[in-house]
């Protein structure tokens, strides 16, 4: 087992009074792709808002590269190394997507003196997104917005990256290229967390698997344990896993 | 009779004027949902701190530099903190209707402590006449549409050409995004509040001279800018500026064609037929729901 580049603890908290998670703790292995499945309502995207400083935790704490990053601003986690690409469109759409690009360099601010050519090795990485780089980006397909995303995010060369439910509205055919861009990631060194409704295609290209249940972390194992885990069917047909669980 | 050259460049010199008020109201919309109907009253103030200052015996160059910082400090910083903020947790129909309240507030305030009265307001564009084609033009025409050209086209090239302009576009299309990406979204509405209050003073600036300096002025002005951010496309800049220019154009043509009586009248019919026909604007996009 390699080093871990993220540590969840214990976290609990929800929206005002309710209470989502309930003591959810994994961890992420570096340079590997985790994916975490479960239910809908068992936390996953609150987990990613947690991790990205986006929601109030009462407990707990998120260690990233052994540091506590518990609550920092999203701009101090951009620079520390994590990027997180949320569920849905995540786009400008009247703004260019070369401009829509270089936004995400934006907390680097003059720090990065090459954007230029990391803007250019981007549109390289994503040949789509070059091909209608001076379009606006309302005009872009649902996987090429995803892939625009993506190319906004690597900008900064993070980490480690939260991305949630890529999968979601787009064709069979997209799916499969989407997942070869984070297979393609992880090969270069890029730790990848993610969503996914989509659990056995995104569990076959994963390394570990987290399954979430009632905002708490019901199992962690490698990917393929965790495919082949007769209780997950189950779970995911509306049974709950403890109930089953010897 | 008029021209209609001359009818032409004074309905584009008060078009590029609307056009200012009218942009500033579309960035505030969309930036944080602040549809503000002080906006006419935003432009009839800043002419008043100017008169204000020169009443004190400072000489129209300063009065304008100060006129100016006082409009950025009261309808930039002061509109978003004591209104703005507090309200739009209510919710924008709550905003919306504040705005209302201030708009009377100020129109009053003005008129207690002002003056009921019309006052003169100098120009900073010198009078007389230019001659262009044969045709005899205004010259403080020109020089405002001159003026307000430049400074719409400034503002066009700080929103596309700049990263801020970038960002500041990037907080109005998807705050929640731009925040995720470290977008600093928070000192972007505050600079969107901030243009707006430059703009409303520089349209003042403007304007006061032609109609002179009146605490109900803003009724007018407020209602213009509010058709051509409508007619244009409510969350489109450029759309502002289109609208602000067809509006002032249309406004002019009619007084001297159709009569001045109805005057008023035909920008709202342009208004309610854009309504009827094309909702989203001119150059708008229709709003888009996320499932």
């Amino acid at each position: 087992m390699s080093d871990t580049i993220l540590d969840v603890q214990g976290l609990v908290g929800g929206y005002g009074k309710m209470t989502i998670l309930n003591g959810t703790s994994f961890s992420v292995p570096a340079g590997s792709i985790t994916t975490v499945i479960g239910p809908n309502g068992a936390g996953k995207s609150t987990v990613f808002k947690a991790i990205f400083g986006l929601l109030k935790l009462r407990e707990g704490r998120v260690v990233f590269r052994g540091r506590d990053v518990t609550g920092l601003s999203q701009r101090e986690l951009l620079t520390s190394g994590i990027c997180y690409v949320p569920q849905g469109r995540n786009i400008f759409p009247e703004l260019s997507v070369r401009d829509n690009i270089q936004l995400g360099a934006v907390v680097a601010g003059r720090d990065i003196t090459d954007l230029p050519d990391r803007i250019e090795a981007a549109l390289d990485k994503f040949p789509v997104l070059r091909k209608k780089a001076t379009q606006q980006a309302s005009t872009l397909s649902g996987g090429e917005q995803k892939q625009l995303e993506v190319a906004r995010g690597l900008l900064l060369n993070p980490q480690l990256v939260l991305i949630d439910e890529p999968s979601i509205g787009l064709s069979p055919l997209m799916v499969q290229q989407t997942f070869n861009i984070l297979k393609d990631l992880r090969d270069r060194g890029v730790s990848i967390l993610m969503i996914e409704q989509n659990a056995r295609s995104a569990l076959e290209i994963s390394d570990y698997g987290v399954v979430l249940e009632l905002g708490q972390t019901r199992l962690v194992d490698t990917a393929q344990r965790v495919l082949n885990d007769p209780r997950i069917g189950q779970l995911f047909l509306g049974g709950a896993m403890t109930e089953t669980a010897a | 009779m008029s021209n209609l050259l001359d009818l032409l460049v004074a309905g584009l010199a008060t078009g590029a004027i609307y056009a200012l008020v009218a942009v500033g109201f579309t960035l505030l919309w969309q930036t944080s949902q602040t549809i503000n109907f002080a906006q006419g009253e935003f432009v009839m103030l800043p002419a008043f701190l100017m008169l204000a200052v020169m009443h004190a015996g400072a000489p129209f160059w300063l009065a304008i530099i100060l006129g100016i910082l006082l409009s950025l400090l009261l309808l930039g910083l002061g509109f978003k903190l004591l209104l703005v903020d507090p309200m739009l947790r209510h919710g924008v129909l709550p905003l919306a209707i504040a705005t209302m309240a201030l708009a009377i507030g100020m129109k009053e305030a003005v008129k207690q402590f002002f003056s009921a009265e019309a006052s003169p307001f100098p120009s900073i564009v010198p009078a007389g006449d230019v001659s262009i084609l044969g045709r005899v033009v205004s010259l403080q025409s020109l020089g405002v549409l001159a003026l307000a050209i430049a400074v719409v086209i400034g503002l066009t090239a700080l929103l596309n050409r700049t990263s801020i302009g970038h960002q500041m576009q990037a907080t109005a299309q998807n705050p929640t995004v731009a925040r995720i990406i470290g977008v600093p979204v928070e000192r972007m509405i505050l600079l969107t509040f901030l243009i707006n209050a430059f703009l409303v003073a520089l349209a003042s600036l403007l304007i006061t001279p032609i109609y002179l300096a009146k605490f109900s002025s803003g009724e007018v002005l407020g209602q213009a800018a509010f058709i051509a951010a409508i007619v244009g496309g409510f969350n489109q800049v450029r759309g502002a500026i289109a609208g602000g220019l067809l509006i002032g154009v249309v406004d002019n043509l009619a007084a001297a064609y159709v009569s001045t009586q109805y005057r008023a009248a035909v920008p709202l019919i342009l208004l309610i037929v854009i309504i009827l026909f094309r909702p989203q604007g001119l150059l708008g996009r229709p709003e888009e729901r996320t499932v």
